[in-house]
């Protein structure tokens, strides 16, 4: 078992018509067993900025804690706030600094431009390699299974309430397919006046 | 060959064509051997479980063999005053993938015995094949039903045979004979234990958890059923290689009953409401 | 003269009997038919061997086997299914049902437990009933009799997708023949964008009471 797989989890985000969408489980384990039913892998970094972190529980808070420093330091030197593409860059140069002993957690980002409001989405590698997608990023335990999913489910231009239905199907399909992924989800819909949040039922076992 | 010549014997003496008899009943049932005696399997020659590691560890092109074999459980049967209760989970996974959510754990060996499996799920299956079989052949040769004792001991005897193989099986055996009710825990490494209590498999410790603060000798029957599915339905939350359907059995001096198949889901829905 | 030939350490040479050959297989069974589907890629390694190779592998007018994996075993074991099937048939003069050759597989199978069959298999059927019968089975040989499975290569991929849309089908609202067909599609394309051992186009065949019919759907060539 690699060490990306265990704690377990699965992340996805998805475009839509001038909106965006994240979704995560809720799954923290250790291997087979399950220790927390309310372990989300989605922060806010700004009001319309989104990152998930699929990978290691432990390393989650860590880079999570670091992106937040150093992105408050951007922000206070340059008197705005972050956009999603420099925040790319910004943890693709964290993930990259340490090379040789990676932080095992391989983020991704789910936005709107603070400015512009224009979707923006990425994902990356373990090491801070940027993945620009124009139409959706998985990430976890049960990215083979997503993968399948959003392909087949994903289409160009969908309104909120499609948004949804198809990221939430996909992610309750995909967890019901990996043992260590489940056990409840969340949905965030990123729209320019509001952010949705709901909590979707999947399957407990 | 090296022994004919070595003897002096000329190509056309007897024993040659016996050898050569032998050698051609040899190749014709080595592609089939299984379909006719169950109880003799293919393998290559040193040591079975390193030379799985060896065959799998990679491909013609360096990369590691997938060979995921369906795995994981939570089991459990219990002893009680109204007879035995067996109860089981029905996820089966190769690695961290669910194969299957419905896979049958509970395997009817004849109408008053019941064989659990945990563990590999082929080898599990197979072997209670080749036991329901052999039960079968028992009940025909002797005029009357094999006991668990006996049905228990031609199990472990055969899994005994391929010990070190690298065979992965935790079975119950459970049954009501003309001795009463017995359950027996058999594993691959050729233990066979008889028991009031057992539970096997991956989340087997969270299914004890629950048993064993309910259990008590006196339970009625339906206490007995609630006891062991809301085992299995605590070990399939917890555990994650455990899911799908939890199914009751029951078995009594008329024989094994299925009580109920209910979806975990449902039971989680249930046990929530309940809570509250 | 006092040149030395390195020829380095002396290396350990393993027994690497399996490639992977990649492939992918669907299959979905209804009221009165079973639709069973591969991809005709064969690949090793980053190589494509044949865009053209189906692994569907007809048993009897109603029965069809999927079998991917190491293609060599795929070869073996369809060969040795195949002259069973022929021994039965002249030992009892019928054709073996479906729901024989599936415990016939199994058992074939688990005789390799110490040197299993690199194959995933789906046989697809009409029972004596004139119904849609599926078995799916892991390389050593458990079976289990299912409604819609995915396997191969792409299976991790397609499975889900088909839980999403076939997993809460009851009696009354059965999958139809056009319905599964164009599931089939979608679900080949999408494991086509994302896995590479999975493309060039899909074959499927519809096992009916009346027979057998064999279609070709293109897919990605990349």
């Amino acid at each position: 078992m690699s060490i990306m797989d265990y704690n377990g989890g699965a992340l996805i985000g998805m475009k839509g018509k001038d909106c965006v969408a994240i979704a995560t489980d809720k799954r923290f384990g250790i291997q087979a067993q399950t220790v927390s039913l309310d372990f989300t892998k989605v922060f806010q970094i700004n009001p319309h900025t989104y990152m998930g972190f699929p990978g290691l529980a432990t390393d989650i808070f860590t880079v999570y804690e670091k992106i937040m420093f150093r992105k408050r330091l951007y922000e206070l030197k340059e008197n705005r706030k972050i956009s999603p593409k420099a925040l790319a860059s910004l943890v693709s140069n964290l993930l990259y600094e340490n090379r040789f002993s990676p932080f095992f957690v391989e983020p991704m980002i789910v936005a709107l431009d603070e400015v512009t409001l224009e979707p923006y989405m990425c994902d990356m590698d373990l090491i801070g390699c940027v993945n620009k997608s124009d139409n959706f990023v998985v990430g976890g335990t049960s990215s083979s299974q997503l993968y399948g999913l959003c392909e087949a489910l994903w289409e160009p231009d969908m309104e909120e309430d499609q948004l949804f239905e198809t990221i939430s199907q996909a992610l309750v399909s995909a967890c019901n397919r990996d043992a260590i992924s489940g056990w409840g989800a969340k949905v965030y819909i990123i729209k320019k006046d509001k952010i949705i949040v709901r909590d979707i039922k999947t399957r407990m076992d | 060959m090296a022994m004919l010549s070595l003897c002096g014997l000329s190509d056309d003496t007897l024993f040659k064509s016996k050898c050569e008899v032998e050698e051609n009943e040899a190749f014709e049932t080595f592609q089939s051997d299984n379909t006719v005696n169950q109880m003799n399997l293919y393998s290559l020659p040193g040591n079975p479980v390193e030379n799985m590691r060896m065959i799998t560890a990679r491909d013609t092109m360096g990369r590691p063999i997938e060979l995921n074999f369906h795995h994981g459980t939570t089991t459990l049967g219990f002893l009680y005053q109204g007879g035995i209760v067996l109860a089981v989970d029905s996820r089966a996974t190769g690695g961290q993938y669910i194969g299957s959510q419905c896979m049958k754990k509970i395997v009817e060996i004849n109408d008053f015995m019941l064989g659990t499996l945990a563990g590999g799920a082929a080898d599990c299956v197979y072997w209670d094949r080749v036991l329901s079989k052999q039960c079968r052949l028992h009940e025909l040769r002797n005029k009357e039903r094999i006991s668990v004792t006996a049905a228990s001991k031609i199990m472990s005897n055969m899994i005994y045979y391929y010990k070190g193989y690298g065979l992965s099986i935790g079975m119950m055996l459970a049954g009501y004979d003309k001795n009463g009710p017995s359950l027996f825990y058999i594993d691959n490494d050729g233990s066979r234990t008889p028991g009031k209590v057992f539970s096997v498999g991956s989340g087997s410790i969270y299914a004890f958890g629950v048993l064993d603060s309910g259990y008590k000798w006196d339970l009625t029957d339906e206490e007995a059923q609630k006891l062991g599915q809301r085992a299995i339905f605590h070990a399939t939350h917890r555990d994650a290689y455990s899911g799908g359907i939890v199914r009751v059995y029951h078995i009594t001096k008329d024989g094994w009953k299925h009580i109920k198949n209910e979806d975990c889901d449902e039971i989680y829905d249930r046990v929530k409401n309940e809570a509250k | 003269m006092d040149t030395i030939i390195d020829r380095g350490a002396p290396k350990a040479r393993n027994f690497e009997p399996y490639a992977s050959n990649g492939g992918s297989i669907v299959a979905i069974s209804g009221k009165d038919f079973a639709i069973v589907a591969s991809d005709t890629r064969l690949s090793e390694g980053y190589m494509i061997y044949t865009r053209k190779q189906s692994k569907l592998f007809q048993l009897s007018d109603k029965s069809v086997l999927g079998c991917t994996g190491c293609w060599c075993d795929t070869l073996s074991l369809t060969n040795i299914i195949q002259s069973q099937l022929k021994s039965y048939l002249y030992d009892h003069n019928t054709i073996m049902q479906p729901n024989s050759i599936a415990q016939l597989l199994s058992t074939l199978l688990y005789s390799r437990r110490f040197f299993p069959y690199y194959v995933y298999n789906v046989l697809a059927g009409l029972d004596s009933n004139g119904e849609g019968c599926l078995y799916s089975y892991d390389p050593v040989g458990h079976c289990e009799k299912v409604n819609y499975t995915a396997g191969g290569s792409s299976g991790v991929l397609m499975q889900p997708f088909l839980d999403s849309w076939l997993g809460n089908r009851t009696a009354e609202n059965p999958v139809t023949e056009e319905e599964a067909l164009s599931l089939v599609k979608d679900a080949f394309t999408a494991a086509g964008e994302r896995d590479i051992y999975t493309g060039d186009e899909v074959v499927y065949n519809i096992i009916k009471k009346d027979g057998i019919k064999t279609g070709v759907v293109q897919l990605r060539k990349d």
